[in-house]
């Protein structure tokens, strides 16, 4: 198809799921919902258990419980489920007499329910194939819900001739179909695959008992003229015979039983900064990594849906979502490899830019030594600066200077500092770094069009290999969890990888 | 997909080129018609800023559209006749000058250095001289680095359709130069090549918009690398700036021209930047509605979102 004609066609079919909407083929699952019952029962049980005993069955629990929706390829080729029935077993006979005879009763159930769970196969999986078996190969689209899910149902699907792909594939590979079947409930894709489709027609297949139906709104919608409203059509399929057990007294929240990373309260004490500390989240990343993301401006991230020459983005550091897939670098960070490479394009003045940068941001450092952050603030702010949740970020040696341009002459003006040359200088280096970072940001672009976007989004992490110098080796990583607390760290730790098995039960 | 054959004349049309077929969709027209209603609303808001947020399937095509309704709505500047421009000038000054097409010579635009003038020769001493009336416009410039000099493009179906072919040596001459594009200068540039239309006939978009480039002798439109915009859109001269895509829809709280209209695409998952622009609406902005004060509807497939800010 050429351009214009793929232009075309999503407008066309967005227009048209607008008019027609998607169906919902719940599918009746008594052996799922046995499951889901007996992991609602042991979250609602351990709720006021603290301590993280419980972190590891819970993260198993919800695993599988996961699986089951996501893969409900037949047993026989499904490891995933096996196996994430057999990590519920051991992580639960690992607390056997750790817990009380309330908690072991529930604990029983839930592997009980495990354990049926892998004897037949899951029913969501009859149900895709009849549908899938209607159509031919060509005509539609088994849509997966992560790279993992992909693999499963590629491998079960794949050989008889269907087509596995998850939504970035999808509009990577520009791939239209005339259906589309998703496999688990509209929350757990992107608002894309509604609200911009590729395919002309839609169905979610997932279980009758997943508690959250709702599809993904558009971002604009609420207020926007011509909003995307896709309508819903409910289809109840498969074994609605058994009466199920309603478990109405505990009603848990979708997003508590979804596979999510387990923080702990850090025990300090919230304190000024010292000078080489920075306020930091730590972020689980695929792989085994983590990192902490300070609030320095952005970021570098992938987004593999987009062509070669276009996946490379500056995000918002306070933009980081889980299912980012940022840009890393074992060792050095990019920040300071590009205050490097910044200092070296100005040659002869570097210098004096290095002598001017200490003298501006010493001299923040003493005020803020001397009256504390508040003071300090509170005396900015009467001088006429606007930004001051970045007063303490400014004294950082790489952070060429504030990004207003108002702010920074009333701050140097009230440091008592020459405007001239240290404005001059500053925002020449500021030039400089943003050179180099546009040549390292077409370095990257190079590097991830050649790279395989489908292993990054199977696997969820990959290792890019670029040619320049001090930015060897970068790895793109999907996030896996964000934490809730900000915690005070060094800032020669932010932005680096660091080995981190916490996200074992997220991938 | 060929390009959908509709019986409605009334639709313009698309190309990615000079031969391909074209596609006759509403949407195109709409797009255009939005540049031209936020261009006259504008007008009768002079102390307001107007953002219209359009979220599309996909990005392409969508700015350069609303870009091409921007410039139909812009008046053509009124230049003195040849002649009288020339009799002022001052000895070496930079000009802008567009010509006639005489038999196989095409008109050109270019721009140069004036020395003198002979009325009585009928000559005009700039670059290697011209005969005066083979001169359709002069104009004096600020500064000129290199002389330049092109084909000047003659006005197409469109431009006729939206009276531009009118003082269309003026256009080109004095060109407007209110309009700023900001986005990945790749697929700007891929969505520059395209050709707007009606019927069979089309025009180049890149005619219209006329974007600036290091060898271009006329320009309207500056282009902005989204990833350069850390220092804002600089000239006072803007009037309109077109944000395609979320890496330069990030910005839109720096930017204070009188229209902004920010593109996003609906294919990206990551949903920071819409939320970032409804936030900005809920803080600073008053609603706009586009139905009654643009008298503009958003064709099936695009959401929009119009609110006011004040400059």
């Amino acid at each position: 198809m050429s351009r214009l004609g793929i232009v075309a066609a999503r407008y066309a079919r967005s227009a048209r799921l607008v008019r027609c909407g998607v169906g919902l083929d719940l599918v009746g699952d008594p052996t799922g919902a046995r499951v889901n019952a007996a992991v609602q029962e042991v979250l609602v049980l351990g709720r006021d258990n603290t301590s993280g005993l419980l972190d590891d069955v819970l993260g198993a629990a919800k695993a599988l419980r996961w699986r089951l929706i996501t893969q409900p390829q037949p047993v026989e080729c499904n490891p995933a489920l096996r196996q994430a029935a057999a990590d519920v077993e051991a992580e639960a006979d690992r607390l056997h007499a750790a817990v009380g005879p309330q908690m072991k009763g529930v604990l029983d159930e839930l592997v009980a329910s495990a354990q049926a769970a892998v004897v037949a196969d899951p029913i969501a999986g009859d149900v895709l194939l009849k549908l899938v078996q209607e159509k031919t190969p060509r005509t539609c689209v088994i849509i997966a819900a992560s790279g993992p899910a992909g693999a499963g149902l590629e491998s079960w699907l794949g050989p008889m001739g269907f087509q596995v792909k998850i939504v970035g594939q999808l509009i990577r590979e520009q791939l239209f179909v005339e259906s589309g079947y998703a496999v688990g409930p509209p929350r757990f894709f992107p608002a894309s695959v509604t609200n911009a489709p590729m395919t002309e027609k839609l169905d979610f297949i997932f279980p009758v008992w997943f508690g959250d139906r709702s599809l993904q709104q558009s971002t604009l919608a609420p207020h926007a003229e011509g909003a995307i409203v896709v309508p819903v059509t409910d289809f109840l399929t498969g074994d609605l015979g058994e009466p199920r057990k309603t478990s109405t007294e505990h009603s848990v929240d979708e997003t508590e039983l979804l596979p999510q990373a387990h923080w702990i309260t850090p025990s300090t004490q919230p304190r000024e900064l010292a000078p080489d500390e920075v306020a930091a989240r730590r972020v689980l990343l695929s792989g085994g990594y983590s990192t902490w993301l300070d609030d320095g401006e952005w970021i570098r991230a992938v987004d593999p849906s987009q062509p070669g020459g276009r996946r490379v983005l500056n995000v918002d550091v306070k933009a980081v979502r889980v299912g980012i897939y940022l840009l890393l670098r074992h060792g050095e960070t990019e920040r300071s490899a590009l205050y490097k490479a910044a200092l070296e394009l100005m040659g002869s003045q570097a210098a004096a830019v290095i002598a001017s940068q200490t003298q501006w941001k010493s001299a923040l450092q003493a005020q803020l030594d001397r009256l504390g952050r508040a003071g300090v603030v509170r005396e900015l702010a009467a001088a006429g600066v606007g930004t001051l949740d970045r007063v303490v970020a400014w004294t950082e040696p790489m952070l060429a200077r504030p990004r207003s341009d108002q702010d920074f002459e009333r701050l140097l003006e009230w440091l008592g500092i020459d405007v001239y040359p240290a404005y001059e200088l500053a925002t020449a280096l500021r030039r400089k770094r943003a050179q180099a970072s546009v040549k390292i940001g077409d370095q990257l672009e190079e590097a991830v069009a050649a790279a395989d976007m489908s292993l990054l989004e199977r696997s969820g992490h990959l290792r890019l290999e670029l040619e320049s110098k001090g930015f060897r080796s970068v790895f793109a990583t999907r996030v896996l969890g964000i934490s809730p607390y900000v915690e005070i760290i060094s800032r020669h730790e932010t932005r680096i990888l660091s080995r981190d098995r916490s996200a074992k039960w997220l991938e | 997909m060929q390009g959908t054959q509709r019986n409605s004349p009334t639709y313009l049309t698309l190309a990615e080129d000079a031969a391909q077929p074209a596609l006759a969709e509403d949407w195109i027209g709409k797009f255009v018609m939005l540049g031209r209603m936020a261009a006259l609303w504008s007008r009768e808001h002079p102390e307001s800023q107007l953002v219209v947020a359009l979220s599309v399937p996909v990005r392409d095509f969508a700015a350069v559209l609303v870009g091409c309704g921007w410039m139909s709505a812009s008046a053509a500047p009124f230049i003195p006749p040849v002649v009288d421009v020339l009799e002022t000038l001052p000895r070496h000054a930079p000009v802008r000058v567009v010509t006639q097409s005489r038999g196989g010579t095409p008109s050109r635009v270019f721009t140069e250095r004036f020395h003198a003038i002979d009325i009585e020769k009928n000559r005009a001493g700039i670059g290697w001289g011209w005969q005066i009336d083979k001169l359709r416009a002069v104009v004096p410039l600020k500064g000129i680095d290199t002389a330049r000099s092109q084909l000047a493009p003659e006005p197409g179906v469109f431009s006729k359709l939206t009276g531009m072919q009118k003082d269309w040596a003026a256009r080109l001459c004095s060109p407007p130069q209110d309009l700023a594009l900001v986005g990945t200068l790749k697929a700007l540039s891929e969505d520059l090549t395209a050709y707007i239309g009606r019927g069979n006939e089309r025009e180049p978009i890149a005619n219209i918009l006329l974007p600036e480039h290091p060898r271009a002798a006329t320009w309207s439109t500056r282009i902005y690398p989204a990833n350069q915009l850390d220092v804002g859109l600089q000239s006072a001269d803007l009037r309109a700036a077109l944000l395609d895509g979320a890496s330069a829809v990030k910005y839109l709280p720096t930017i204070a021209t009188p229209v902004v209209i920010a593109v996003l695409d609906r294919s990206v998952a990551d949903v920071s930047v819409p939320e970032q622009v409804m936030n900005y609406r809920n803080t600073r902005g008053e609603p706009v509605s586009l139905e009654h004060d643009l008298r503009w509807k958003p064709p099936a497939g695009v959401e929009a979102l119009g609110f006011e800010v004040p400059l």
